[in-house]
């Protein structure tokens, strides 16, 4: 069997000023997730289904607005994206 | 914790944290010669290169401005060239002397053929390895020590996990006075507005948009008309990353933040006063990159990696790290430290660092790294166009 190595939590915030988390497994739509940020862990829900080392977003965040992670603007959403969303290319561009 | 380290002074001023003979072919003919004396004699490292005959202009400079960064490396005490002809041993042999370096060199075509040149070349390699092995080392503070920092073989967790980690060593080692030099000028692409913000003066930011513009010139010359747009590929995409510069930052992580010195040219060697930050203008596989960075100076690399990566530099010892879980957990024979629970939520980022560091310093202090000892080190000097 394929090990599990990811236990304790299941998805990262890397810095606190971010606005979305790293999943660090594939989870499941409607599932409660174990989020650390700065050595302290909160729950959220994933709004869809979403893959190992891909990002949800931690608020709402509307059409327009950074996506912030490493603290840093990586890009802007295209579309308003709900708390618990899949972020990726088919919401957010450079 | 005790962070001095144990090295050699060298003439120059530098203090190499190994004192390693170097074997080095001067040209492709002479690689599997070479690559026998150094398997033969222990305590040596060896150096070839794939090309090295009827190369003229950048290629020509680049190569000899390598091999000589390569062998006056503060971890090299003494060099064997081994070319075809006399001339090209000179042609090394000669500027070597002059910077006061303990160097030998064999012409093969003065020999009777590659069995001679290979007797000729143990006998006198083993006498510089047991000439150089009084020296004892001494005691000097860790701002003596440049670090290279690498990733490679990336995934998901390089740039949350492995390179945030090794991102505070870095952080810890420049704050002692140490420097960290980052490479491979195409990973940093989407990123470089966070290097040239905090850059040290505006023309230092510049060079890294100059750099930067240099290669999307050569990638337009090559057909590539707009070389961002290669990035981030299928696979990273596939892998969670959405933008460029979200792949740049996770690369650029592993240098830590503090602000960039100065911009160097492919095996540019660091300033003799270096301390802090600077980033050489490199090709972006790992090999290239790694040869760039041990001319320039540099007496070890630390090389994260996610899904694992051999690749290590002959004359610097290279401490391969990863935070992947899943790849520590197949085994990761080749790992000398591992960062991955940072990951499980087992350890904050900030632990890791700091073992991370502590690693760091226990290889300037001696501790072998598993290429080391394997000696799977090996080195390539960057080519543009053909030879002639």
């Amino acid at each position: 069997m394929e090990p599990s190595p990811h236990q304790d939590i299941d998805a990262l915030v890397i810095n606190p000023s971010d606005n979305i988390a790293v999943c660090l497994k594939d989870v499941q739509k409607g599932t409660s997730l174990r989020v650390k940020r700065n050595g302290e862990v909160f729950s959220i829900t994933a709004a869809e289904n979403i893959e190992c080392g891909h990002k949800i977003a931690l608020q709402n965040i509307a059409n327009g607005s950074p996506i912030i992670k490493y603290s840093e603007h990586i890009g802007k959403s295209t579309a308003d994206i709900e708390k618990g969303s899949h972020v990726h290319i088919h919401n957010m561009t450079d | 914790m005790n962070t001095d380290i144990y090295g050699y002074e060298r003439s120059n001023g530098t203090v190499g944290i190994r004192n390693y003979v170097v074997v080095m072919s001067v040209m492709d003919s002479m690689n599997p010669i070479a690559a026998r004396i150094a398997e033969m004699v222990s305590g040596t490292v060896l150096i070839t290169d794939l090309f090295g005959r009827r190369m003229v202009g950048t290629n020509y400079h680049t190569r000899q401005k390598a091999l000589l960064g390569l062998g006056t490396n503060p971890n090299v005490a003494a060099i064997l060239l081994l070319g075809l002809h006399e001339p090209a041993v000179l042609n090394l042999l000669e500027p070597f002397a002059a910077m006061g370096m303990d160097v030998e060199g064999i012409a093969y075509q003065k020999e009777a053929g590659t069995a001679s040149v290979i007797a000729s070349g143990v006998r006198i390699a083993t006498q510089l390895v047991r000439k150089h092995s009084m020296t004892r080392p001494q005691r000097f503070p860790l701002s003596v020590l440049r670090m290279g920092v690498e990733c490679g073989g990336s995934d998901y967790s390089s740039g949350i996990a492995g390179n945030p980690a090794l991102g505070i060593a870095s952080n810890m080692l420049m704050d002692a006075g140490g420097s960290v030099v980052l490479s491979e000028t195409a990973e940093i692409m989407g990123a470089e507005h966070i290097l040239a913000r905090d850059a040290t003066t505006p023309e230092v930011g510049q060079k890294i948009y100059q750099a930067i513009r240099d290669i999307e010139e050569m990638a337009r010359l090559g057909g590539v008309p707009d070389i961002r747009k290669t990035n981030p590929s299928a696979d990273n995409i596939r892998g969670g990353i959405s933008t460029l510069a979200e792949k740049a930052l996770g690369a650029v992580k592993k240098a830590g933040t503090r602000p960039l010195q100065d911009v160097l040219e492919y095996c540019d060697r660091l300033p003799h006063n270096a301390s802090g930050f600077y980033f050489m203008n490199t090709a972006s596989p790992a090999c290239e990159s790694m040869t760039g960075l041990a001319a320039g100076g540099v007496q070890l690399i630390t090389f994260n990696t996610g899904l694992g990566q051999p690749s290590a530099n002959p004359v610097t010892p290279t401490i391969k790290m990863s935070g992947n879980p899943r790849t520590v957990c197949r085994g990761a024979e080749d790992l000398d430290i591992e960062v991955s629970d940072i990951l499980t939520g087992k350890e904050s980022l900030e632990e890791a660092g700091e073992r991370v560091f502590r690693e760091i310093v226990a290889v300037a202090q001696g501790k072998l790294t598993v290429s080391e000892v394997m000696r799977t080190g090996q080195s390539c000097i960057s080519v543009c166009g053909a030879s002639m």
